[in-house]
């Protein structure tokens, strides 16, 4: 099975503060990862230098065995925390513009599932509540066949229906090529959908694996298991 | 990719500009007919209060017009300046950061819009003083004709030619000092945004407006002290009248040469910020 996203000895140094401190990681294909940990652990700064918006201070990340540059954008289908879509544009010219954009972009599956959370196509997106941009970015990545999703805090924001349809769609579009990559605090929600995790903790990774495994070897949901990690850690320090 | 970019910045640019340019051809006509009865009605009036308040009204509106000159050179100017910052700086970067386009294509397309926004801001311009012009033109077809009485093309050519000035060569060279200084100052501008986001991530405007006012310096003052010190040395190789001509080509060259290092120097630093050094919040 071929990795779809390799991470060398990972740095992101703020100056101020320290994002990440030497992330090692590779992650095959046809996975739906969880990057869980508390906030400031440094999981939206390793998205950030997966989907190439930051540049790292040393180490190497590739996706698909290529380096992060212009090329692998077109590989990686990435929503971010904040909402990013240009304001005056109506919902179905952004749905235009990515068509445009992006070779994997499927309009209609986009169209369809707009539909599905009952968002108007024809609105402006300045008039849009923040939740519904939410869901308007959410379905613009989701409408793309990438390989490898990258969504920070996907259903932090949205109430409990729109939730439960985003995880559905992020289920659904699971095929074997691709891999996915869920960053939240909400683990308990994601717990369901999740193939593997990756417990991040002040910029390093305190423990990965399978989620079924880890809930077979230690006897508890991954939710509790976060905790208890968690509070050692903290205790520790 | 271009193409793509091109397209989108244009539309940007065009929610605003063409609606803006739309009311000013309607104002435009509206104060030529103004013009035009105003004009009429001081040639064939002897009252003087008539004609005092007529000539008011049409000193307001060749100020208007003046104001109507500058309206979408200054809009293009806001537009380019905000386009920059918040595709790159704000938000909205995330999503120009993930497509998948290289920062040169987002650099070239952004100016190419620039520079036809700024051409048609002048056409603009142009147009809006045209029809007005025309509305004094059709009431008093005199006024036309002074304006261009006292000027013949055959005369121009002949000073052109005393002074030693080949035609073609002085206007390939001001058109490239043009296009090349149109990029200039919007460079200058992108990499006064870059320097300034880069080194402050609270109050922006000031420090971009700070990193423009050093930078902007910097650049005058060198190219004062090169403009200088290339005019005393083609003057001194040069003495005759009749070299003029040459003179100010050769002037107009090494100024253009100037500026496009400038260009080079900014669009490369710019570059470098956006594609190592931008880190969004």
């Amino acid at each position: 099975m071929s990795n779809v996203l390799e991470a060398k000895n990972l740095v992101k140094d703020y100056g101020g503060g320290v994002g990440l401190l030497g992330v090692d990681l590779e992650l095959p294909q046809g996975k739906i990862v969880g990057l869980l940990g508390s906030n400031g652990s440094g999981k939206t700064t390793f998205l950030k230098l997966v989907a190439g918006i930051l540049t790292p201070t040393a180490g190497e990340v590739s996706v698909c065995g290529i380096p992060v540059s212009e090329q692998t954008k077109g590989l990686v289908a990435y929503l971010p925390e904040r909402t990013y879509l240009n304001d005056w544009m109506k919902v179905a010219e952004i749905v235009e513009y990515f068509s445009d954009f992006y070779e994997d972009f499927d309009s209609e599956k986009a169209f369809a599932m707009l539909a599905d959370l009952g968002v108007d196509a024809n609105l402006k997106l300045k008039t849009l509540s923040k939740g519904t941009k939410e869901k308007v970015q959410l379905v613009l990545v989701m409408s793309r066949k990438a390989r490898l999703y990258l969504l920070d805090e996907p259903i932090a924001g949205v109430d409990p229906v729109a939730r439960e349809y985003i995880l559905d769609t992020i289920v659904s579009n699971y095929n074997k090529e691709a891999t996915v990559i869920i960053s939240t605090h909400l683990i308990a929600d994601v717990e369901p959908v999740l193939d593997d995790f990756l417990f991040v903790h002040r910029g390093k990774v305190l423990m990965r694996g399978g989620v079924a495994e880890a809930k077979e070897k230690y006897g508890r949901t991954l939710d509790e298991l976060f905790r208890e990690v968690y509070k050692k850690c903290s205790a520790n320090v | 990719m271009f193409g793509k970019c091109l397209k989108y910045e244009l539309r940007a640019y065009s929610r605003l500009l063409v609606p803006t340019f739309i009311a000013l051809m309607i104002a435009s006509v509206l104060m030529s007919v103004a013009v035009g009865v105003l004009t009429s009605l001081m040639a064939n009036t002897a009252n003087e209060m008539i004609q005092v308040i007529a000539g008011m009204l049409l000193y307001f509106i060749v100020m208007a017009v003046y104001l109507a000159m500058f309206i979408i050179p200054v809009m293009v100017f806001v537009l380019t300046i905000r386009r920059f910052y918040t595709s790159f700086f704000t938000d909205e970067g995330y999503l120009t950061f993930t497509l998948p386009v290289s920062v040169d294509c987002h650099l070239t397309s952004k100016l190419a819009a620039a520079a036809i926004a700024d051409i048609f801001g002048l056409v603009t311009a142009i147009l809006s003083v045209i029809i007005i012009g025309s509305g004094a033109a059709i009431a008093n077809i005199d006024i036309l004709k002074s304006l261009f009485s006292g000027f013949e093309f055959s005369e121009m050519s002949v000073m052109l030619g005393y002074l030693g000035l080949d035609s073609v060569v002085t206007v390939i060279l001001v058109l490239v000092a043009m296009v090349l200084s149109i990029l200039g100052n919007y460079l200058l501008l992108y990499l006064s945004i870059s320097f300034g986001c880069m080194l402050a991530k609270k109050h922006r405007f000031i420090v971009c407006g700070a990193c423009y006012l050093g930078v902007s310096t910097v650049v005058s003052v060198i190219s004062s002290v090169v403009s200088t010190v290339v005019m005393f040395l083609v003057a001194a190789a040069f003495t005759q009248t009749q070299a003029v001509g040459v003179i100010f080509n050769i002037i107009l060259a090494i100024v253009s040469v100037f500026v496009a290092i400038e260009v080079v120097a900014c669009y490369f630093i710019t570059r470098y910020i956006l594609k190592n050094k931008v880190n969004l919040d």
